[in-house]
């Protein structure tokens, strides 16, 4: 049989504890899709004597979404479930697109959303728009549970915040405010030199005030440039203030150039990145302040109150 | 888990095979089942030739692991025509409009194609180019698998209203 796969043994945990508990032993990881673990194993980066799968526990698979109370995302909700969801689309657009734009296709139908972010790889397009929604993962033992924010679940490296014993049993994300919008852009080409520019992804979310005129609070993520998610704090808090339109998104975009460390000694790399970094940060930013002006009254959305 | 008996729900039928953890969805298929409609291109989830379908929905056989497909209804490309012998509509299609050249990534792409129709019975081309973006053919240039699917589409939609 060709290119097969290093053994490995592959456990079903029934519950939490069980799959924390197996991780104990030296050489287990959890497995959920298994879209970045199998072809990771089969490129040899990484080797395992144990998979624990956490697809088979139960109560792992709730996911709800609601413009007033937030989404709710379990670790086994599969990528193709946040796809068609009306409320992520219209409220949580900047992860709509992220996961509607993931390619290909299939992958929906098998990743889950949790796998994406825990992987923990820098170029992935889940993690930028999560950032931009300010989620909040919850890491669980199996008896007790804490919240880590997505701005500090990433540490370095390959690292997350999920300790030794511990696993993330679920993301929320919490409601949007009644005039916001968000956005996701993502400017990707073949890598033809080892050098080359590959891809750069950006994500914001704009809040505007009462007379949808000034921004009330913003967030701005760019990604590709660094271990992970790079959240441009600077440009953010300049915003805030600032009447929504050309003139401050392209500072922040400036502010966003600025913000990010150059990353190769190529000059022509840089440069293309620059360019890139500046087109998408504004155009995510733009985005998102003209989802949040053409919002439909509030008042509309009162029916779904309780 | 390690080696044992596995039992796979493939085509509407069980079949039971010696599967190892390590081992691969399209593998088993084609190497246990003798099911070789499947292909495997890229192996890493890219291409789509692998493609079948998991409960309705397509996945790359190549990066699941087979014992992760227990129990859930595989459908592969030997599945499609009719126990008579007569061909799905999506092949008859493909036949009609010449959309196979090489026919490496043909298996792939009726599958993700039914996958399609059966979630949205009457595509634009729009609609069909999107679900297949994640299958690549390297021959036809897409126009002709497009046409097909597009086809097919209608015959299977005629072929229900005259049942009604
Ligand atoms: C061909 C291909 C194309 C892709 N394209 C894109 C793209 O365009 N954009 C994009 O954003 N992504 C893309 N991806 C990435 C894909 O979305 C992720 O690999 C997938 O969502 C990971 O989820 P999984 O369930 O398969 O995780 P697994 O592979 O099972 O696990 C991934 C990692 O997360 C850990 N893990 C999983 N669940 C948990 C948990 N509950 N708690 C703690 N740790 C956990 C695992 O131990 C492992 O280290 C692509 C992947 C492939 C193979």
């Amino acid at each position: 049989m060709a290119r097969v796969l290093q053994p490995f043994e592959f456990i079903e945990a029934a519950g939490v504890k069980e799959a924390v508990a197996a991780l104990s032993q030296p050489g287990t990881r959890l497995f959920a899709g298994g879209c970045d673990l199998v072809p990771a194993i089969r490129r040899g980066q990484v080797r395992y004597d144990t998979l624990v799968s956490i697809m088979k526990i139960e109560g792992l698979s709730e996911f709800s979404s609601h413009p007033k109370v937030g989404v709710k995302i379990g670790a086994q909700v599969l990528l193709s479930r946040l796809v068609n969801d009306i409320w992520v689309g219209k409220r949580w657009a900047a992860l709509h697109e992220a996961v509607e734009q993931l390619y290909p296709p299939h992958i929906r139908n098998m990743g889950t959303v949790v796998g994406n972010l825990c992987a923990a790889v820098n170029y992935y397009d889940v993690p930028v728009s999560m950032f931009a929604h300010r989620a909040v993962l919850t890491l669980s033992d199996g008896t007790t549970s804490r919240e880590v924010g997505i701005d500090d679940f990433y540490t370095g490296g390959r690292g997350t915040a999920v300790g030794a014993g511990e696993m993330v049993t679920q993301i929320d994300l919490p409601p949007p405010a009644a005039d916001a919008g968000s956005a996701f852009k993502k400017i990707y080409k073949a890598r033809r030199r080892a050098d080359d520019l590959h891809k750069i992804n950006a994500a914001a979310y704009v809040a505007l005030d009462e007379a949808k005129e000034k921004i009330t609070d913003a967030t701005l993520v760019i990604g590709c440039v660094g271990d992970s998610p790079l959240r441009i704090t600077a440009a953010e808090s300049a915003l805030v203030g600032q009447v929504a339109g050309d003139e401050a998104f392209n500072s922040a975009a400036e502010m966003a150039v600025a913000a990010v460390q150059p990353m190769t000694d190529a000059g022509w790399v840089e440069e293309i990145r620059s360019d890139w970094i500046r087109i998408l940060a504004r155009d995510v930013l733009a985005q998102a302040a003209s989802r949040a002006l053409s919002r439909h009254d509030p008042a509309e959305d009162a029916h779904l109150a309780y | 888990m390690s080696k044992r008996i596995g039992t796979f729900n493939v085509n509407g039928k069980n079949a039971d095979t010696i599967v190892e953890p390590q081992m691969l969805l399209v593998d088993v298929l084609r190497e246990k089942l003798d099911l070789t409609g499947t292909k495997r291109a890229c192996a890493a989830g890219n291409c789509g030739a692998c493609t079948v379908l998991a409960d309705g929905d397509p996945i790359c056989s190549c990066i699941t692991l087979a014992v992760a497909a227990e129990g859930r209804e595989i459908e592969t490309v030997e599945g499609l025509r009719a126990a008579d012998g007569t061909l799905h509509p999506l092949q008859q299609a493909f036949i009609d409009h010449c959309a196979a050249q090489c026919g490496y990534c043909t298996a792939g792409m009726l599958m993700t194609a039914k996958a399609l129709l059966e979630a949205n019975p009457r595509p634009t081309r729009e609609d069909v180019k999107r679900a297949l973006s994640g299958n690549s053919c390297r021959c036809t240039g897409y126009v002709k698998i497009i046409d097909a699917v597009m086809d097919a589409a209608q015959q299977i939609n005629a072929a229900k209203e005259v049942a009604a």
